[in-house]
């Protein structure tokens, strides 16, 4: 049997799901990661932000995004809307922070306005959650906040 | 989503109820939504003028560029005139070239489209800058003043230089709550939130760079409110302490998520409130010299060939201030001058608002004039669009903003080498470590 680690955070919008873990140990710069989605009419998920040791290369769409926070610029809420729209977003994103006000506009526009799948978001993670998971960990989510990382 | 207890008046009670029609309910359901979300228990009633980050109008941006022409076709307005961000072009006096030309137009389709809905819904004409809070426009709100802006930059300087009240929101939000006139009340907008978690502990020689030592604070402090001492007695001493705690602000904002610095007897609250802003447990952050050379020599370099001739030099990205744009064309001049040289060799662009530009060649004709023979470029495009434009990607950009390097493949270099490359056109033989 495989060994997991289980952590319970608050569930902003969630639903029983399973996915493959992207994770960002520094905040999550959704500006630069999308960038091309923006303003080049990409399709492409595949994150962007060179400054982002973890992630800056690594395809995005339909993961589980893992990330303490976000960072940069305010512009961010449109990339969240965009990507639910074309259908390139991450299946999730689990913040081990308590979520921040640009993501949280994001997610609430992109939820309430875009015509797409929603993004389930869980927030208040923990920091053991950051260390614990890696990318490529199969994540469980529940509809109740919890989450399960397989190692 | 586990909700928090959300009071509202009578009258947003109404909005909600949906007597004021549709489009306005939902916009008073998604600001609650918001509210809540962050732990807001009330809306508050906003006073100084909106400012709103969307000024780009590509394929990317329309979801919201529709969401805007619903509200505008509702009849509905702001609840006083708003200012934007810069515009992705300006082609007078950023020419990428016909061939580009055609491109960034082809890019930014929906143009005409978006300045027409921010007509209607109360937009200033032609306010379009991210440094609208400079006084050329005069979006600049009070002292204790509640808005609910965009743009980090900007929210960053409002916050920490004005002493003003907003959040870090995001693009959607700023409209809506523009046209509420309201917005949740949470984070920094209240006397807690608005308490340093951190201590920088600046133990410098000389004044650093604005954009490095912000970035090295973001970068730590990511989202919290950072107490920065050391540096009181060299920006007090500045020409223009305001173009540099503008900068300072913005790399905190962008290289983390700052959306208010105070510094020690520089910034309002730290001189009205001095260390009684600092939270109890505060953690302390010890910046010197070599912390800020490490950072500098960490920055990786995108080009495809890293000895390439640089093609243009980008100077301010947020726009600059009138003194900024004085002392830039002045020093290149000075170059110029000092080398023996009529016009530079790589052509330098500053980037400010229209206003600011008129209010420069009212103040310094001759000053302008010069900069004009030289060679040096004033606009008020955005330099992060026009450098995220399909096709320029052989544009071998330089800059002396790492707000501008955080988000395009642009080399980040100190002043004087910046001036160096204008005159020379060739990269400094001694280039940082992680550039070279």
């Amino acid at each position: 049997m495989s060994n997991f680690s289980e952590f319970s955070g608050r569930a902003i919008l969630a639903h029983d799901d399973s996915g493959e873990a992207a994770v960002s140990r520094a905040g999550f710069n959704a500006t630069a990661a999308f960038m091309e989605v923006l303003f080049q009419g990409s399709n492409s998920a595949v994150c962007q932000d060179h400054d982002n040791k973890d992630l800056f290369g690594v395809d995005l769409q339909g993961k589980i995004l893992c990330v303490p926070q976000t960072i940069g610029s305010s512009a961010a809420a449109t990339l969240w809307m965009i990507i639910v729209e074309r259908g390139i977003a991450p299946m999730a994103v689990l913040f081990a922070d308590p979520i921040d006000s640009v993501a949280a506009c994001g997610l609430v526009l992109a939820n309430n306005w875009a015509d797409g799948a929603p993004i389930i978001c869980i927030d208040q993670l923990g920091h053991e959650f950051l260390d614990k998971v890696h990318t490529g960990d199969k994540v469980d989510i529940f509809e109740d906040g919890k989450i399960k990382v397989y190692h | 989503m586990k909700e928090t207890d959300f009071e509202l008046t009578p009258e947003e009670q109404a909005i909600m109820d949906g007597e004021q029609g549709e489009v306005l309910q939902r916009v008073m359901n998604t600001v609650v939504t918001y509210g809540k979300l962050m732990g807001a228990t009330r809306l508050i009633d906003l006073q100084a003028a909106p400012h709103l980050a969307l000024s780009w109008s590509t394929d990317g941006f329309y979801p919201f560029i529709k969401i805007f022409k619903e509200l505008a076709d509702a009849g509905l307005k702001t609840y006083a005139p708003f200012t934007s961000n810069p515009k992705a072009m300006d082609h007078d006096n950023l020419d990428p070239g016909e061939a580009k030309r055609a491109i960034m137009n082809e890019a930014h389709s929906h143009d005409a489209l978006l300045t027409g809905i921010y007509e209607k819904l109360g937009m200033v004409k032609n306010a379009w800058s991210c440094a609208s809070f400079l006084p050329e426009i005069g979006n600049t709100p009070k002292y204790g003043e509640y808005i609910s802006w965009t743009e980090s930059s900007a929210i960053n300087f409002a916050n920490s230089v004005l002493g003003a009240r907003t959040n870090r929101n995001s693009m959607g939000i700023d409209m809506m709550t523009a046209i509420l006139g309201k917005a949740p009340y949470f984070g920094l907008m209240t006397d807690e939130g608005r308490q340093a978690t951190w201590l920088i502990d600046c133990r410098l020689n000389k004044l650093p760079h604005p954009q490095l030592i912000g970035a090295a604070i973001g970068l730590k402090v990511v989202e919290d409110v950072p107490y920065v001492i050391g540096m009181d007695e060299m920006v007090n001493k500045l020409d223009d302490p305001i173009g540099y705690l503008k900068d300072l602000g913005t790399a905190t904002a962008s290289n983390g998520a700052v959306g208010l610095f105070h510094m020690e007897n520089v910034t309002p609250e730290a001189k009205n409130h001095g260390r009684d802003l600092l939270a109890e447990g505060y953690q302390t952050y010890v910046i010197d010299d070599a912390e800020l050379e490490r950072l500098y020599n960490s920055y990786p370099v995108l080009w495809p060939d890293p000895d390439a001739r640089p093609t243009r030099v980008f100077i301010g990205c947020p726009h600059n201030t009138l003194a900024q744009l004085k002392w830039w064309s002045g020093r290149i001049l000075k170059g110029l001058k000092d080398a023996g040289q009529d016009r530079v060799a790589c052509t330098p662009y500053i980037f400010v608002s229209d206003a600011v530009k008129a209010q420069f060649q009212l103040e310094s004709p001759q000053l302008a004039d010069e900069a004009c023979d030289a060679g040096i470029h004033i606009t008020r495009n955005c330099p992060v669009v026009y450098m995220q434009t399909p096709g320029y990607d052989d544009e071998m950009i330089i800059t002396n903003s790492n707000k501008s390097r955080a988000y395009s493949k642009a080399r980040f270099y100190m002043d004087d080498d910046l001036v160096e490359i204008v005159l020379t056109g060739e990269l400094p033989d001694k280039a940082p470590a992680g550039q070279s």
